[in-house]
């Protein structure tokens, strides 16, 4: 299942630590308002190489976004382990993405992005000048690569959907995270942004070889973006199959549109919906 | 006229600030708000107008009702041998005390209670019982214990006016809490930097809310106050007048109150558009 992918090698070149996920039996049980006991993940394994982009998609409270917190370390498992580069959650850098607009109201644009490194200035006691000035540095550069250094002092309710999501992103990708954790970034955008900043988010973490864990609703967001397709079944969420796709990234705007897109994601809506794909056509294996 | 239109124009020149923050998507509305304006103006006037036909076409006995001319005069009058002044500083005197002890209370109380919630049950029954009782009647208790002098006017006004706050204030914690602390978990802020970069900016538009609900309310504590027992103040010069038919020195009570009230909330607005420019609550009306 452990794929060394092409994003992998990169990493490697480029001289970054990737770290890879790795989630043993979660089972995840919720006592609902009613006292009743749901049973939201049931025995997931999942094995997440350094740097692969995997893509989780589900019928609505299948628990993948309950997966993608659990290995942020924002929810604790029933049992099972969930490790990040061979740690526990919460000890290495993830950066996590909110599908709402989570951007503070009150802080710009450029104090939004720093927010992950103010903490560790203050932290490391007020911060050195140095560390104000990498901080600065850092931020400098993902406004510059998000494409919002020229809306740095705008406040957010001032900005689009899409750009307050690319400066989610960038407050996640801030503080260098080993793994990206993505819950329905996009869901709220228009189509033609959505498409935009699923372009953009393929360079963005290829750059620095960033492990990324994107939970969707849209099949064709995850054929498009990911290595790997994880489908997962309704509750109790158990993964159900697992497509590969086995096309370069970054990805192409022209494979965003092509046949051999559309086909996957026809097999992977096959599977959510039927649970079985009648058809086996190349692209997809599980 | 020109002294009818002030406070008029002064409100939307603030309004106006806050419009320009936001950027030049809402300039389309600035000719919409001159027009505002004009028509408030026009409305203010226009009643003042028919108010003082109505008492000259009619002549009403003087000691019912009496024309703005007629309250005009007083006014000169009253402002002529000090005695309006006196009542004024003294009254002004222990609105910003009362005023200022209710914020000082209730702003830390409030956020303690924001956002600890064991600090909230506790408190809770309490603020119900407190806040559900009519808090005048608190007033003759207050003066058994602190006289007649200004203490007891200042605590009258201060527990008048420290509910407002205070209830903004924890509503305003808790909702930032519900709405932004999964943020400030997930760049793994503690407890301590939630409550300092999150909770606090966060509900400073619910305590300036709750700050101006309190001022109306405080300055009704300075009127009540004067009502049990005072040897100056707008509310003696309020309770005096009437009592000696003296119905123009009446309404000029009234009117400096209400102008006072005025004032201060636009004061308030002004201070509030400085200190939240992100604020959603800056182009409110109330």
């Amino acid at each position: 299942m452990r794929a060394r992918t092409n994003a992998t090698a990169l990493a490697e070149d480029r001289g970054t630590t990737p770290g890879g996920v790795v989630v043993t039996g979660a089972v995840k049980d919720f006592v609902d308002p009613h006292g009743e006991l749901l049973h939201v993940l049931d025995d997931i394994d999942l094995d997440i190489a350094p740097g692969e982009f995997v893509a989780v998609v589900g019928p609505s409270g299948c628990g993948k976004t309950t997966l993608l917190r659990a290995i942020q370390g924002l929810e604790t498992l029933t049992t099972g382990t969930v490790t990040v580069a061979g740690c526990p959650p919460g000890e290495i850098a993830t950066g996590f993405v909110f599908q709402r607009a989570s951007l503070l109201p009150w802080k710009t644009v450029a104090r939004n992005v720093s927010f992950g490194l103010d903490l560790r200035v203050i932290r490391s006691g007020g911060g050195a000048g140095g560390d104000r000035a990498a901080r600065d540095e850092r931020v400098a550069e993902l406004l510059e690569l998000t494409g919002l250094a020229e809306f740095r002092d705008f406040y957010p309710r001032q900005l689009s959907g899409g750009m307050q999501q690319r400066a989610n992103l960038a407050r996640a990708l801030a503080i260098d995270p080993v793994v990206l954790l993505m819950d329905e970034p996009f869901s709220s955008l228009d189509a033609q942004t959505r498409e935009k900043l699923q372009r953009d988010l393929q360079r963005i973490v290829l750059q620095d070889g960033t492990t990324t864990v994107f939970v969707t609703h849209d099949i064709r967001e995850a054929a498009f973006q990911a290595d790997r397709v994880v489908v997962m079944s309704a509750r109790p969420g158990r993964i159900a199959r697992v497509f590969r796709v086995d096309e370069p990234r970054p990805r192409s705007a022209e494979f965003q549109h092509s046949d051999r897109l559309a086909e996957l994601a026809r097999d992977i809506w096959t599977e959510l919906h039927d649970g079985g794909t009648p058809r086996d056509t190349g692209g997809a294996s599980t | 006229m020109a002294t009818t239109r002030k406070p008029i124009s002064f409100g939307a020149a603030i309004r106006g600030r806050g419009a320009r923050a936001e950027g030049a998507g809402r300039a389309v509305r600035a000719g919409g708000r001159g027009v505002k304006a004009r028509r408030g103006a026009i409305s203010i006037l226009g009643g003042l107008a028919l108010w003082e036909l109505a008492v000259r076409v009619l002549h009403p006995n003087p000691i019912q009702i009496v024309g703005p001319s007629a309250i005009a005069d007083a006014f000169v009058q009253l402002a002529g041998d000090g005695t309006l002044w006196r009542d004024f500083t003294v009254s002004m005197q222990q609105f910003a005390l009362g005023f200022l002890l209710a914020a000082a209370i209730a702003i830390p109380l409030g956020l303690v209670m924001g956002a600890s919630t064991r600090a909230y049950d506790y408190g809770d029954p309490w603020l119900t019982i407190l806040y559900t009782t009519p808090n005048v009647a608190l007033a003759p208790l207050f003066i058994i214990w602190l006289g007649f002098g200004n203490s007891s006017h200042v605590a009258i006004i201060a527990l008048v006016a420290v509910f407002p706050i205070l209830i903004n204030t924890i509503d305003g914690v808790r909702a930032v809490e519900a709405e932004w602390s999964e943020v400030g978990a997930a760049f793994r802020a503690n407890r301590r930097e939630v409550f300092a970069k999150i909770d606090l900016p966060g509900s400073l538009p619910y305590i300036f809310t709750g700050l101006r609900l309190a001022l109306a309310r405080a300055l009704v504590g300075v009127v009540v106050a004067d009502l049990f027992g005072a040897s100056a103040g707008l509310g003696y010069l309020l309770l005096n007048s009437a009592q000696a038919f003296k119905t123009a020195d009446v309404f000029v009570a009234v009117t400096v109150l209400a102008a006072l009230g005025v004032f201060l909330t636009a004061a308030l607005r002004y201070l509030q558009a400085r200190l939240t420019p992100w604020g959603p609550s800056n182009g409110s009306s109330r």
